[in-house]
């Protein structure tokens, strides 16, 4: 069924080892600063079970920000989320990658405080955090730039232009 | 005059603090040591300057015959053999030629082999004190200016969310004061974050920008700071550490990376930490290669 990826700070996710206080089956609030809603809807993306677009998402995701800088995500299966009875409308994402925009972004719709606390829940207990260097994502988003027009450079920030040590417009 | 000295050890980096009480007229001396970088604070009496930086230790020639300077592998060791009271007089004796009254500057100066240089050298020196580097120049009354400006910037930060990639009124202002202030904005930044004042996604934050910021003139005591942030009690900031030293590329952090490692609790930040660590290692062999 695939997978879906939200982007997340891996500093607000460190989990082990539990803090004392923590309840042994509640999640520290932490986390949920990287999980705010916009009209009750949380933004993820589509990630197939080969995970063969996920080297684009990732780039698409990081070429839309200030500047060039470390990726982190979690990644859970969609079958958990869906079994969470929460919903999930397609929606065009806002990344300079039309395709991915298109093909890929998804929003879990009409968040309840509690349903977003179940999300948070199934995200820190059974999502796959990464984190991609840097360095690794200047080089992804570059090589993508190189191979054509996947990525929409005049979408890119002018400081990310600059960061990437490209020519403006 | 009477003189306390507390000294710990330092597990990140393995260098020395020192913390040095005067009585009047210099209440305090504090003096940082790790990486290349040392730092005294000199609180302003009468006639005489408060603060002096040393990045690297070429142009010793205030402390000439009172301090020697050594070098282990890559790491500093700190001072040996100095004369703190000659110390002092010889900052009052030089000082005076070229510093109104009450004036704080602070200086970067180049290491020699040896750890002190000729006369000729000093008297350079002495005559052209701003033109020797890029250096800031602030008042004693500034100071404390500058200590109510990192203060604000920091609180202003608590009403903000941060966002990986992303520019902040925060992160804006760290990077103002780094450029405006140079080596006085960092100490006044490291002692909000090394005695862990601030909130650990305020550190985290700010030492990602610190190793962001294109300053030659701070990077090492930038350098310094993330490097000593990896001691820091929050796993956030430890992490926020370990990206700004990423972003540094800096390979004088190796050592500093590696005892980190050894010493990390949480177990997928001990996994950042190798991968930063494998980016520097791995800058050294294209280097050599």
């Amino acid at each position: 069924m695939g997978l879906l990826l939200r982007k997340i700070r891996k500093g607000r996710w460190y989990k082990e080892p539990q803090p004392s206080w923590l309840c042994a089956d509640d999640i520290p609030s932490d986390p949920l600063g990287d999980l705010v809603t916009s009209e009750n809807s949380l933004s993820v993306w589509y990630i197939d079970d080969e995970r063969a677009n996920l080297r684009d998402v990732i780039t698409a995701m990081a070429a839309n920000r200030d500047h060039v800088s470390n990726f982190d995500y979690v990644l859970v299966g969609l079958e958990d989320v869906l079994s969470l009875n929460l919903k999930l409308e397609s929606t065009e994402g806002g990344s300079p990658n039309k395709e991915a925009n298109r093909r890929w972004h998804r929003d879990v719709i009409e968040l309840s405080s509690a349903k977003l606390g179940q999300l948070a829940k199934l995200f820190y207990q059974k999502g796959q955090r990464d984190r991609v260097q840097e360095k690794i994502v200047r080089s992804m988003i570059l090589t993508v730039l190189g191979e054509g027009d996947k990525i929409d450079k005049s979408k890119l920030s002018s400081s990310m232009q600059d960061s990437l040590g490209l020519e403006k417009n | 005059m009477a003189i306390e000295t507390g000294m710990t050890e330092d597990f990140v980096t393995g260098c020395r603090d020192f913390d040095v009480s005067y009585d009047e007229p210099f209440e305090q001396f504090r003096q940082y040591t790790g990486g290349a970088h040392q730092q005294l604070v000199i609180p302003c009496g009468r006639d005489t300057f408060r603060y002096k930086s040393i990045n690297k230790l070429k142009s010793l020639d205030f402390w000439k015959g009172q301090a020697r300077f050594s070098r282990q592998g890559e790491s500093w060791e700190a001072y040996q053999d100095v004369d703190l009271d000659k110390l002092k007089a010889r900052i009052i004796l030089e000082g005076k030629p070229w510093l109104d009254q009450g004036q704080v500057v602070l200086i970067n100066v180049e290491r020699s082999e040896e750890g002190a240089i000729s006369e000729t050298e000093s008297r350079k020196i002495e005559k052209t004190p701003c033109v020797m580097r890029k250096e800031v120049i602030v008042s004693e009354g500034e100071v404390g200016e500058l200590k109510e400006r990192v203060g604000r910037v920091f609180g202003m930060g608590a009403e903000e969310s941060f966002e990986d990639g992303m520019i902040s009124k925060f992160s804006s202002e760290i990077c103002s004061l780094v450029i405006n202030k140079g080596d006085f904005a960092i100490l006044e930044i490291s002692h909000l974050i090394l005695k862990e004042k601030v909130a650990p996604e305020l550190a985290s934050e700010a030492l990602r920008w610190l190793g962001r910021v294109d300053d030659d003139n701070t990077y090492s005591s930038r350098s310094w700071l993330l490097q000593r942030s990896l001691g820091c009690s929050s796993a956030y900031v430890r992490d926020g550490a370990a990206l700004g030293i990423a972003s540094m590329n800096d390979t004088r952090a190796i050592q500093s990376l590696e005892k980190a490692i050894e010493c990390e609790k949480y177990a997928e930040l001990k996994k950042d930490l190798e991968e930063v660590l494998a980016q520097l290692k791995g800058n050294i062999c294209g280097a050599a290669s």
